[in-house]
């Protein structure tokens, strides 16, 4: 298979600055969590549940703000060939402490003192993607909770291949291309997360971040988007039942 | 059900493909998105609807090709006929206006790479208007896969949506759109569901110059086979994994013999200490030399002894063994292979394990070049004729061809392609491409030579040519060399006091040098090479045509340049009296030319003087000449022969090959004699420093680049190469050669001398070098350091760095060079591991067929030159078999065959097989032994053989 | 894992209402009525089988069959034990470490019961070649003691949705090794369960209070239970293993065969409509979104 043809076209038929389908939910386990998010970033299927801030169970109490726990959970069978991955997993630990220190730049802990916020990411599914997909539900589920935050943090994937850059790349993609993971802070233009595991040719960097900061406000609007459903959605229910109390 | 699909924003909605992949036994199922888009344009320039972006303009003409049946009208290809009419399709003289469905592209690369590669450059170049229609990924002519659906069903129904679209598409615009193929059921099909499709040949059939182009086409498949033969079917895909991954059956190239095309060998040196033999034409089961095949061992009361006759395909009868149908186990087969294993490591007999070719994994079809055999014609009209075409390599089948101008190609070179080999045929099955004209005319055989070793040798494209500099000759070293800042990153060398020594009348030069005394009592010496990589940037259409040519190809009058002649005889090549641009290699070498140290630099030269070697000798020797530039050159010679001696101890090989130089007449171009190489000292001097460059640069680049360093490395030979040299010398002289390291081996060459004879020395060492491995290009990743030795040379490690403009090689270590010392950074294509290994594969393979090329051509004129002159000439024997010998005659470097039957009696032939002895009555009746090594007188005629068109040496015994 | 803290005066109404002569169940169920839940499968492309459920208080689990190919040893392929370790069950439970207790202890009465109702042969492929099956489950969230019910559904129509390729090479490799290969058209893979009499079995857990039994007990009921019995029913019938649980941390006042029964009983008469309406739900095979 062509990577990207001559005539412009991916793997999968985008074109170099197409995003996936990009579906979100928020609120999905109103029951068992204070905040929920559910992203799909293409075949990427990421679960979030968040819990807090609430009193430490052990001794992470802080006086001066609250902390933030983010643990990442690979489901075995989110790979195309079951894999197992521990909690021990060097990468998986990895991954968390760039998620953790991404968020705790946006997330206000200064209002939360002697509390946690305890994050739970699940990967369902993987298909390229998948620090930004967590990224991006991790937010969702920080908004859900209502959580002060500075903004929103938005992320996504962008790849080189030759001299053309590929925003949002699959696993295709990404198993062959060059490519960098970038976290943005609302509709500004500062990165909270930058991470590339693979070689990129400096040339091209700045014009790398251009596209991949476009694709990240294009995913903000997205995500808004659903937040401001669902706050109608609430809006609408609590003032049927202030009207029904009446 | 099928996968559902949703609609995203702007015109784009995205679906799944679910399939289930089996690689290596395991069923995987993927699920990939798929996306569909309403902006996938038709590329015509009749319509107005698509639209564009910057880069992309319609292609397919305003005003299409047309007939007065077909009226005016575009093509879309199917897979079959992509596959099979790639020539066609290429020539520009039918199919215009052509489109190529994603489907077929997909298909076509998964069956061919080679093609798939082909087929892209035409949608690259303009002359076809040839465009990729990207049907897949439209939403008009997507669909899903049906249940129960064959990938093949799909891919045609896919197409045929194709046809349908764009005939409804463009219907406003008076074109009609033609599919072509030569599936018959795609065709029943198109015909059901209304959709315009025709057959290649219908189609053909069309145009006014149908006739020649039918010629050019593979022959109809339906035809009735009358089956004149019956090979054993191949194992299933699954059998042959499954065998090859428990060591029941086993894969590799198939080596057939040049002297037989039904014997051929299997090298699986990991297994089996020696190659299995395949013999016969029911075991060798239709593979062709070169084909990756798969073989399962013959039961042991099937051996066979290698044959030490001479067979080819007019003498063979059907000796094959008879089939036995008896279904034996893996079990059975393991102990089988445990058998033969120990059976060659015994040795005790000299049965050795044969094998049945049970499958193909993979063809090496190409083009070939051959004629006509004419006893196969037979009529005289110009019906369809089935003849066979004798191929110009030895090793490879006469293939069968279907043509009405047999009588026409007559005595002509062709060039045929082979298309199948099915099992009910003796032969395969091929077409007629093209004539290259009259056989033993000078162009067409050259022109074969270059086809039959696959070198490029059509001119440079223009969009090569685009990227050299636009000044053209005029170009000059900038006179402001602090204008740019690489240029400023460049030293100044034009005061040393530099020249190059070349064969004489050489105009691409590579290299020169320079060395001056320092006051220290140590030398400076330069080297300096032509900085091909300013002019050859990374990734332009220049550099992957270098890639891709990786070589300049040396015939005896021609030369078929790596880089356009701008470059390579001029902007680059190291002219005297001028600036360039070099890349100097600079060392501080003492007394004893050890080093001192070592400096690299880009730089700007002026050549004093471009010496050939023999001006240079004079120079040198010249003691009334003292001037500053021949002082350095004595200095040069001196320490060369130091460097020389000092590699010579360290066990450096001095090989022989039997070279040749042909001397053209000037005024007629015909050659005139044949001449042995002479070598002088200034050629050493020059190689000596050559090398020198080339080992400090290959560990420069090796410390900065440890995983992608481009190398270059020559393996020992394995002891067995040398088994029946060594068994040879021992019985017949009492000598051997010793091959633990390439000390003693060479030491033991030396000691190879008979008093009475002093050429013994040399023909010992041709020998030799037969049996020694090629060297080959390298990325240091792939081996550990200690495989990295270059056995011939002597060297820990060793690179091509000094021809840059004949070997793409260079270009690659002068870029890695670069990098190194820090004048500009490496291109990401060149850091990538892949990609090097696939640049490096395609060098190796470019380098292997030059050589090839250069002996084929200087043969072809040495036997030009023999015809001319018939004479008596000394020989040696270098082989003995039952029915005949092999003697080389070192004057013309030539060796050839001559048949018992041709020196006399062949009831009286005796072979003695331990004493490599062959004793026979000759013609009148006198008794007569040869030996392997004799010398002998032979008269040597050269005869046209009329089945290759081949003219050969031909000696008859005196 | 929600904590129900209930004060003993609490604790001893809902103990009272619970053991009427006609119980009355906090939110008015019937004992055999379950809370509504939500059911999905196939959502997981990747997997030959998946489903999820969740349950009215949150409880969510998901459950995913991925098939390998794996091969046997020849000598003793046909040994029961082998075939057994052709599933792999692994249990995954929010907040609980891998190798704890409870989890270990479920996988393996999971597994247990699941090796006699998978039909073995249709994972046999050659005499050298099988599928192994790897069902993962990952309960998200959960609130009652044993979560069993919960995980037992989700398996049931993972395992109902699960399908596997399609052999097209030759099945008699015995003597003559080959490599297994497969139609690449996933639609024409073939059903675990296709045309088997089995049916993967179900767990269901139920509180005894007095000489009531509930299905479905919410986490106050069990608080509140004196025992529970986790039954096993398939294909119509009640099937071993039946054991006893504890649901609280209440002194266990021993079972009695009258109750037992009554949980035969009970569950036998659900059972059939509960797997009624899982099979509706699995015989929809298209890739949904969860959520």
């Amino acid at each position: 298979m062509e990577l990207y043809s001559p005539e412009g076209l991916r793997v999968d038929g985008r074109r170099w600055n197409e995003l996936r389908r990009f579906y979100c939910r928020i609120n999905t386990h109103p029951i068992v969590a204070d905040g929920s998010a559910y992203v799909e970033a293409g075949n990427t299927k990421i679960v979030c549940l968040l819990n807090g801030p609430h009193e430490p169970t052990r001794s992470q109490m802080n006086t001066q703000k609250g902390s933030l726990d983010i643990k990442l959970h690979v489901s075995p069978f989110s790979t195309t060939e079951r894999r197992k991955v521990t909690r021990n997993d060097r990468r998986i630990q990895e991954l968390s402490t760039i998620l953790k220190n991404t968020f705790e730049q946006v997330v206000i802990l200064k209002n939360y003192p002697r509390t946690i916020i305890e994050v739970n990411v699940r990967v369902l599914a993987q298909d390229g993607g998948l620090l930004a997909a967590c990224c991006n539900a991790i937010t969702l589920a920080l908004v859900d909770a209502g959580i002060a935050l500075y903004d929103y943090i938005s992320a996504v994937s962008a790849g080189v291949f030759d001299n053309q850059i590929l925003l949002d790349l699959n696993r295709l993609e990404e198993q062959d291309l060059s490519s960098v993971t970038i976290g943005v802070v609302g509709k500004t233009k500062k990165l909270s997360l930058v991470l590339s595991e693979t070689r990129l040719p400096q040339d091209r960097l700045a014009k790398v971040f251009e596209v991949a900061v476009n694709g990240c406000h294009q995913l903000k609007d997205q995500m808004d988007a659903q937040v401001a459903k669902k706050g109608r959605e609430k809006a609408i229910t609590e003032e049927l039942k202030t009207n029904w109390v009446q | 059900m099928p996968p559902s699909t949703k609609r995203l924003n702007n015109g784009l909605s995205v679906t799944t493909k679910v399939f289930v992949r089996s690689r290596n036994g395991g069923a995987t199922k993927i699920v990939r998105e798929h996306y569909l888009r309403d902006d996938v344009a038709c590329y015509s320039k009749l319509c107005d609807q698509c639209e564009y972006s910057l880069e992309t303009t319609p292609v397919l003409s305003h005003v299409p090709f047309s007939t007065a049946k077909l009226t005016k009208h575009y093509l879309i290809l199917d897979t079959n006929i992509v596959l099979n009419a790639i020539d066609l399709l290429e020539g520009s003289q039918a199919l215009f206006d052509v489109i190529i469905p994603q489907t077929v592209l997909e298909e076509v690369r998964n069956r061919s790479y080679p093609i798939y590669t082909r087929l892209r450059g035409l949608s690259k170049a303009d002359a076809k208007r040839l465009i990729v229609f990207h049907n897949e990924f439209c939403k008009n002519t997507f669909v899903a896969r049906q249940k129960g659906e064959t990938i093949n069903d799909y891919n045609d129904r896919l197409i045929r949506k194709v046809g349908e679209y764009y005939n409804s598409h463009l219907s406003n615009y008076g074109v009609k759109v033609f599919l072509l193929t030569d599936d018959k059921d795609n065709l029943k099909k198109c015909k059901d569901e209304h959709i315009l499709a025709l057959s290649l040949r219908e189609y053909l059939g069309q145009l006014p110059n149908s006739e020649d182009l039918l010629d050019t086409l593979p022959s109809a498949q339906d035809d009735l086979q009358v089956a004149e033969f019956k090979y054993a079917e191949y194992y299933s895909q699954s059998r042959l994994i499954a065998g090859v991954k428990s060591s029941v059956l086993f894969q590799g190239p198939m080596n057939v013999s040049s002297y037989d095309i039904f014997e051929g060998t299997i090298n699986l040196p990991s297994i089996f200490p020696k190659p299995i033999l395949v013999r016969g034409r029911q075991n060798m089961n239709r593979a062709t030399n070169g084909d990756l095949v798969v073989v399962e061992l013959l039961p042991k009361s099937q051996w066979v002894a290698p044959s030490n006759d001479i067979v080819d395909e007019t003498t063979l009868g059907n000796a094959d063994n008879e089939d036995n149908d008896l279904i034996i186990s893996d079990q059975e087969r393991r102990l089988l292979n445990k058998e033969a294993r120990r059976a060659q490591m015994e040795d005790e007999s000299k049965l050795q394990p044969s094998a049945k070719v049970v499958g193909v994994i993979r063809r090496r079809w190409r083009l070939f070049t051959g004629q006509l055999s004419p006893n196969t014609i037979t009529t005289n009209t110009n019906a369809l004729n089935s003849c066979l075409v004798t191929l110009s390599e030895k090793s490879m089948p006469a293939v069968r061809i279907k043509t009405r101008k047999a009588n026409d190609l007559l005595n002509m070179r062709i060039v045929v392609a082979i298309d199948d080999w099915p099992g009910t045929s003796k032969h395969p099955e091929g077409h007629f491409v093209r004539t290259l004209g009259p056989i033993e005319d000078k162009d067409t055989e050259q022109e074969a030579l270059l086809l039959e070793h696959d070198v490029e040798y059509r001119p440079f494209s223009k969009n090569v040519l685009d990227c050299l500099p636009k000044e053209g000759h005029e170009w000059i070293v900038p006179v402001d060399l602090s204008s740019d800042e690489q240029l400023k990153k460049r030293r100044d060398l034009r005061d040393k006091l530099v020249c190059s020594i070349d064969p004489p009348g050489c105009v691409d030069i590579d290299d020169a040098l320079h060395a001056r005394k320092l006051p220290n009592g140590n030398f400076e010496v330069g080297v300096h090479i032509a900085d091909v990589t300013h002019f050859v940037k990374p990734a332009t259409a220049l550099d992957q045509e270098g890639a891709s040519r990786s070589t300049s190809v040396y015939l005896v009058d021609k030369r078929i340049d790596m880089l356009p002649t701008l470059l390579g005889t001029d902007l680059c090549s190291l002219k005297p009296y001028v600036d360039r641009f070099s890349f100097s290699v600079i060392w501080e070498l003492d007394e004893d030319a050890n080093i001192i140290n070592v400096d690299f630099m880009k730089s700007i030269i002026k050549s004093r003087e471009a010496f050939s070697y023999q001006d240079a000798q004079d120079r040198i020797d010249d003691s009334s000449n003292n001037d500053e530039l021949t002082q350095g050159m004595r200095s040069l010679l001196a320490l060369s022969k130091k460097l020389k001696k000092k590699r010579m101890d360290a066990g450096a090989l001095n090989l022989s090959s039997p070279e040749v130089k042909v001397h053209m007449d000037s005024e007629t171009s015909d050659p005139g004699e044949v001449e042995i190489k002479k070598l002088l000292d200034t050629n050493s001097l020059v190689e000596e420093f050559m090398l020198l460059a080339n080992i400090s640069v290959a560990r420069k680049i090796y410390d900065a680049f440890p995983q992608i360093a481009m190398l270059r490395r020559h393996a020992p030979p394995p002891s067995t190469n040398f088994e029946a040299l060594n068994e040879m010398l021992h019985i017949r002289k009492g000598m051997t050669i010793s091959v633990e390291n390439s000390r003693a081996l060479s030491d033991s060459l030396d000691r190879c001398v008979d008093k009475n004879d002093e050429y013994f020395n040399t023909l010992v060492r041709i020998m030799a070098t037969r049996c020694m491995m090629a060297a080959e290009y390298f990325v240091s990743g792939n081996f550990s350091y200690q495989e990295f030795k270059h056995y011939g040379l002597a060297a820990d490690i060793y690179t091509h760095f000094t021809s840059p403009i004949r070997r793409y090689c260079d270009v690659l270590a002068h870029r890695q060079l670069a990098a190194a010392i820090g004048y500009e950074p490496l291109h990401p294509i060149q850091r990538d591991k892949t990609k090097m290994d696939l640049i490096v594969k395609n060098m190796n393979r470019r380098h292997r067929n030059a050589q090839f090329a250069g002996r084929a051509s200087i043969e072809y004129y040495v036997g030009q030159v023999i015809k001319n002159t018939e004479s008596s000439q000394e020989g040696y024997i270098i082989k003995v078999f039952t029915n005949g010998i092999v003697v080389l005659v070192p004057n013309f470097g030539v060796e050839s065959l001559i048949k018992l039957e041709d020196m006399g009696d062949e009831s009286s032939g005796l072979f003695d097989e331990k004493e490599f002895k062959l004793s026979f009555n000759d013609k009148i009746g006198n008794k007569r032994e040869l030996h392997v090594f004799d010398k002998v007188t032979v008269y040597m005629k050269s005869v046209l053989n009329e089945m290759t068109g081949k003219r050969k040496a031909v000696f008859l015994l005196k | 894992m929600f904590k129900i803290t209930l004060s003993p005066a609490e604790r001893s109404y809902l103990h009272e209402s619970l053991s009427c002569l006609s119980p009355i169940r906090p939110d008015a169920r019937l004992n055999k009525q379950f809370r509504p839940l939500e059911a999905t499968c196939s959502f997981l492309p990747g997997s030959n089988g998946s489903a999820r459920i969740r349950m009215a208080d949150g409880a969510e689990c998901l459950a995913s069959v991925k098939a390998k190919v794996v091969s046997l040893q020849l000598n003793n392929a046909n040994s029961a034990q082998h075939l057994k370790n052709l599933i792999e069950v692994d249990l995954d439970i929010n907040g609980i470490r891998d190798d704890s207790n409870l989890s270990s202890t479920i996988a393996s009465s999971l597994k247990g019961s699941l090796v006699k109702h998978i039909p073995l042969e249709k994972l046999r492929l050659t005499h050298r070649y099988a599928f192994k099956l790897f069902i993962d489950i990952v309960v998200l969230s959960h609130s009652s003691v044993y979560p069993l019910t919960l995980l037992s559904l989700a398996t049931y129509m993972a395992l109902k949705s699960t399908k596997l390729p399609l052999l097209t090479s030759t099945v008699n490799d015995r003597d003559i090794e080959e490599q297994p290969m497969f139609s690449d058209d996933w639609e024409s893979s073939l059903a675990l369960f296709g045309d088997s009499s089995l049916s993967p079995p179900l767990l269901f857990v139920v509180a005894v209070v007095k000489d009531n039994i509930f299905i479905d007990p919410s986490p106050e009921e069990e608080s509140v239970s004196e025992n529970g019995i986790c039954l096993t029913y398939a294909n119509g019938k009640i099937i071993s293993p039946l054991q006893t649980i504890s649901l609280s941390p209440k002194d266990n006042t021993g079972i009695n065969s009258a109750q037992i029964l009554k949980a035969h009983a009970l569950v036998k008469e659900i059972g059939p409509l509960v797997v009624k309406s899982l099979d509706e739900i699995v015989s929809d095979d298209s890739i949904k979104t969860i959520f």
